[in-house]
Parts: structure tokens; sequence; C-alpha cells
């Protein structure tokens, strides 16, 4: 046998070609069905994981997928605000709110306002500086980082909403004060920030060289200066919060009313989970619904397998195809090659070594070129992120 | 002995007949005769690659007629060596292990130091120096490519050897150094060797010649 096994590697050898040829081929029937199901199944499984450590989540009525994909996901989907009432409504007895501001961005990067808890429940780790603790602080996702070339003490400013209106949501210059650690979730390509601060760039807060009027403190639920809330023209708003002017900054109307696009709602037990929903869904105003995100990302998900299916099996048949074809090249290399057998089996090798050695050649390219197919598929998974930039 | 030819669509067949033909042992034949004359259905039939379909033959004391496939591949590697026309050394092998082949075959799996001796002697003996035993058949001339099908015939030391038209595809001065080189090998062996061949030039250098046209017979039909 291992004479056999000798003869085929030096025959595989000496029509290198072909063998190589055969053997990508069987890799590219092995790796391109494989590829997509790995690539799918992980990225679901992603999803899937995200989904499952957010049991409910409190938005505004709306579309619930709009809902996930953008308070999940930051996918940048607008859904309609609800107040911070809603989420201050929340039995904290039950459970905890989470609240999250989605609608600014930095450079086009998502700028996410939320409170320490969203760190602990992801559990999101620095990976240098701290998090920050005044108005205009930000925490950097590690992809983010990489992507805006920032480190802690640098500074980001926030996009403006429309270039003509320059009163309306003003740029922002936040201080970076850490980088996130990696954790291979839509946390590492966003920027993090408080949500007063988020409050800030929405207007609602903000602080100007003219003293504030009597009555105005910071995080006051009181309105001040109700008839020109962001401020006068003759008033020269600050852009960029820092120790000397912090001070100044101070907030308009009640907190109860601040806008907020989701909240993650975190019950202390299954029990507590199925009384807020019930809660919820016995409210006749219909302004919030409770989400449950596992549901939506499953029913997403069901769709997306289905399609990956059908997309496998058609791929699969074209495997199928390809090896019919590797096998009838085999076929025609041995007829080529009869004159070989013949001789061989002149000299006098048996009928089974000559099969040992049709065998193991046939052997050798399937299984390496299996190998080199699957390993190639398992890489990509490997890598699925980095790849699926790179195409994208 | 009778031997029936394949029968293929539209064509009765042939029967080939041999009422009685002997070589001595160690002699040197030489079967000369036209083409399709049988020469190399009775070389194949001498060495156990075709089987008797009546009759007897023996080889020393081997009745190849009664074994059956694979005892006659045995008895074949064992004892008999084969020359052909076109070499038909294997292409992807080097020249050793073309010459190692028979071993290799006979399940030999480690090639022992006095087997290793053998080789070395015998392509000293037909000139198949270290270089040369590293190539592989296509980077060799034809006279080189004859040589290692000797080689790979001798390397067993068989008892007999049989050489189908092994000059055919060479010049005439190679033709003259092939057969000598055979004939020599054979001789210090001991082996008895026939020869088919259509060069007459050459025959007297064997200790006899036979035409096929006296041993064969053939006969119409199966």
């Amino acid at each position: 046998m291992r004479d056999t096994f000798r003869f085929s590697v030096a025959t595989l050898t000496y029509y290198w070609r072909r063998s190589l040829l055969l053997m990508l081929c069987v890799a590219m029937a092995v790796f391109v069905p494989l590829t997509p199901y790995l690539l799918v199944g992980r990225a679901a499984s992603t999803l899937e994981q995200r989904a499952i450590s957010t049991p409910l989540m409190l938005a505004a009525a709306g579309s619930k997928t709009d809902v996930i994909l953008s308070a999940l996901y930051f996918d940048g989907r607008k859904h309609t605000l609800m107040t911070m009432g809603e989420v201050m409504a929340v039995d904290r007895k039950r459970a905890k709110a989470i609240p999250l501001h989605m609608r600014f961005s930095s450079s086009g990067t998502a700028i996410v306002g939320t409170t320490e808890d969203y760190y602990k429940l992801r559990a999101l780790q620095l990976e240098d500086g701290d998090f920050g603790e005044r108005y205009g602080d930000c925490v950097v996702g590690y992809n983010a980082a990489r992507r805006l070339q920032v480190s802690p003490g640098d500074f980001l400013s926030s996009d403006p909403k429309t270039i003509f209106n320059l009163t309306a949501d003003y740029p922002l210059r936040i201080r970076v004060t850490g980088v996130l650690g990696p954790s291979g979730s839509p946390d590492d390509d966003v920027v993090f920030v408080s949500m007063d601060t988020a409050w800030i760039m929405d207007g609602i807060g903000h602080g100007h060289f003219q003293q504030p009027t009597q009555g105005d403190s910071p995080m006051q639920d009181e309105p001040s200066h109700v008839a020109n809330p962001i401020g006068s023209a003759t008033e020269k708003l600050h852009l960029e919060i820092t120790d000397d002017n912090i001070e100044s900054f101070h907030f308009h109307g009640r907190r109860s009313d601040y806008p907020v696009t989701a909240c993650i709602i975190v019950p202390e037990d299954t029990r507590a989970e199925t009384l807020l929903i019930g809660q919820y869904a016995a409210r006749s105003d219909g302004n919030v619904m409770v989400v449950e995100p596992l549901r939506v990302v499953r029913r997403l998900l069901a769709s997306v397998l289905r399609i990956r299916n059908l997309v496998i099996s058609g791929l699969a048949l074209v495997t199928v195809a390809c090896m019919l074809l590797v096998v009838f090249v085999f076929l025609l290399t041995f007829r080529l090659r009869q004159n070989e057998f013949d001789t061989l089996k002149k000299i006098g090798a048996s009928r089974i070594q000559v099969f040992g050695m049709i065998f193991w050649e046939t052997g050798l390219v399937l299984t390496t070129g299996a190998s080199l197919g699957i390993t190639l598929g398992l890489l990509t998974g490997r890598f699925d992120q980095i790849i699926l930039r790179w195409i994208i | 002995m009778h031997y029936c030819y394949p029968q293929t669509s539209g064509d009765i067949g042939s029967r080939l007949r041999i009422p009685e033909w002997s070589v001595g042992a160690g002699e040197c034949v030489a079967l000369i005769g036209a083409s399709g004359s049988g020469k190399t259905t009775l070389l194949q039939l001498a060495g156990g690659i075709l089987s008797v379909d009546d009759g007897s033959i023996r080889v020393g004391q081997h009745a190849l007629a009664a074994m059956n496939e694979a005892k006659r591949r045995q008895f074949r590697l064992a004892n008999v060596g084969f020359v052909f026309q076109s070499f038909e050394l294997l292409p992807h092998l080097t020249v050793d292990a073309n010459l190692l082949l028979p071993f290799r075959l006979l399940h030999k799996q480690r090639i022992s130091t006095d087997v290793q001796r053998q080789v070395d002697q015998l392509c000293e003996k037909l000139g198949l120096s270290q270089a040369i035993r590293k190539r592989r058949p296509d980077r060799l001339s034809q006279g080189e490519r004859q040589r290692v099908a000797i080689g790979r015939a001798l390397v067993t030391q068989p008892s007999v050897v049989l050489a189908d038209e092994p000059t055919g595809n060479l010049d005439p001065v190679l033709k003259k150094s092939i057969v000598d080189l055979l004939l020599a090998r054979c001789r210090e062996n001991q082996a008895t060797l026939v020869m088919a061949t259509h060069d007459l030039s050459c025959l007297d250098r064997f200790d006899m010649s036979c035409e096929t046209g006296t041993v064969v017979q053939w006969e119409a039909g199966r």
C-alpha cells in the first residue's frame, strides 16, 4: 500500500498542473457553498446573541424591526422619538431602564447617548482612558477609534443636522476620554456620550457667554427663558464644553420631556418581564410599545436563513456539477494513461495494485482540494468582518 | 496449444495453434516473421500475459496453462523480464524508480542493500550513470531509454527474458549495441532470451533463430 501511495504521489507531482487544477476545482466546489453558509451562520449567531442580551426594548409605537435595527445594531435608521418620561415611568422595582439617544453622528459615525448601565449590560471594557464624567466627554468604540483616528485627549465634532439653520443642532466639540476594547459587536463602531451630552447636542442644554437669567441652573426641571430656549442671536453659544465654561451649561424644559430614541429594559426576573409586557400591552394610549428583540431578530433571521438555504441549495448543485466534471476529467485521464496501466499489468502488477494507485491519486486530489476549500472557508468565516468590509 | 483471439463485431475470429515448440534453458533465440505472424502473441503466451485456451505451456517447472491470473502474475514478476519496442517506461518515475518497479510490485517494501548493490552493478554494465538514474524518461535519449527498459527486465535476474522488437525504434548503430547488451547480460545471467525482431542482420549473434511460420499455424474461427 505504501508503494502504491508513493507511485500516486509521484504521478500527481509529474502531472502537477493537472493535479493543481483539479485540487483548486475541488477546493472551489467546497469553498463556494461553505463560505456563505458559515458567514450567514456567524452573522445570524452574532445578531441573535445581541438580541438575547437585550431582554426588552421600549420605544415609541412604530415598526418593531426599525427600532431593533436602530437601537440594537445602530444602523442609523430613523424612528419616532419618545420622551424621557416613559423611561422614568418604568417600574424600578421590576426592571432597570437604560435610555438610548441616537440622533447625531461624528464624521458619519453614530453618536449614542446612554448611561453607565449600558456599559455594564454589554460588559464593555475600556482599552484606554476612562469613561469621563463631564458634559461633552465621549468614549469611542474600538473600530470607530481606528476609523476616526482618535485616542483619549483628542476631540470629535458632532455633524450638523443642517447647514442652513445654524441655530438648530449646532455642532458640539466633544472630548475623547476613553477607547473601548474590541467586543465584536456594533458597539465597536459608535461613539458613546452621556444622555446629558446628547441633549446638549439636541440644543436642550447649552452654555453661553451671557450669564443665564435668574432661575437657570444645570439640570433644572422648570423651564427658564422660555421665549428663546436656544439663546438669542446676541447670545454667543459655546461650541465646546471646557472646565472654564461648564458652569454656564444649563438645560431647558422638563427632563421628562427630553427626547429618547429607545430604552433597554432589563427585568429583574421572568415574572417581572411578563408583568412589564402585560402592563405595556394593556396601555390604551398606544404611544409606546415594548419589543422583545429576540423574537423580532428570529423573525428577521428566519427570512434570511430561508434565502441562505435556497442559495446554498443552488450552490450545492453547482458543487455536484463541478465534482462530476472532476470525475469526468479523472476518467479521461485514466483512459489516456491506459498504456501505463497496461505496462504495469504486463510487468506483473495486480489489478488491486493498479486500482490502488488510481484510488490514492483520486483520493489525494479530492481530500487535498476539499481540505483547502474547508480551510479557506473557515478562514473566511474567521475574518468575516474584514472580508465583508473589503467586499462592501 | 491453442489461443483464440478475442472476437470483434463483424469478425469471425482467428485461432493460433502451436503444435510444439521448445527453447532450451539459457539459449538465446531470435524470433522472426512478418508483422501479424504471431510473434508478440507467442511472447505474451510464454510470459503468462495471455492464457492458452487449450494445450499447455511450460516454462522450466512452471505449467502456465494450469495457473490462474494471479499466479501467472507472480510467476511473471519472479521469472520473466519483458523488454518492449516502445520501452514502456513509466513517465512519472525516475530511472531508478523504473528499475526498481518489479521489486516494488513484488511487495518488497524495503529495497535491501544487496538488491541496491545488484542494481548499481547492473546500471554500471548498462552504462547508466548516477546522473541518468535521477532523471525521468522524458529527459533521456532513445538509447538510454531502451537501456533502462533492459535494466528493468533484468533487475530481478529472471530465468527468461522476452523482448518484443526492442530495437524497432532505434537507429542502426544503437540497434547493434542494444542487441549486444541484451545478449551479453542474458548470457551472463544464464537467462533464456527470446527476442522478436525484423532485423535480420543481428541473427548471427543468437544461438538460433526461428521463423514464426514454422512454429505457428493459423486457423479461422474460434
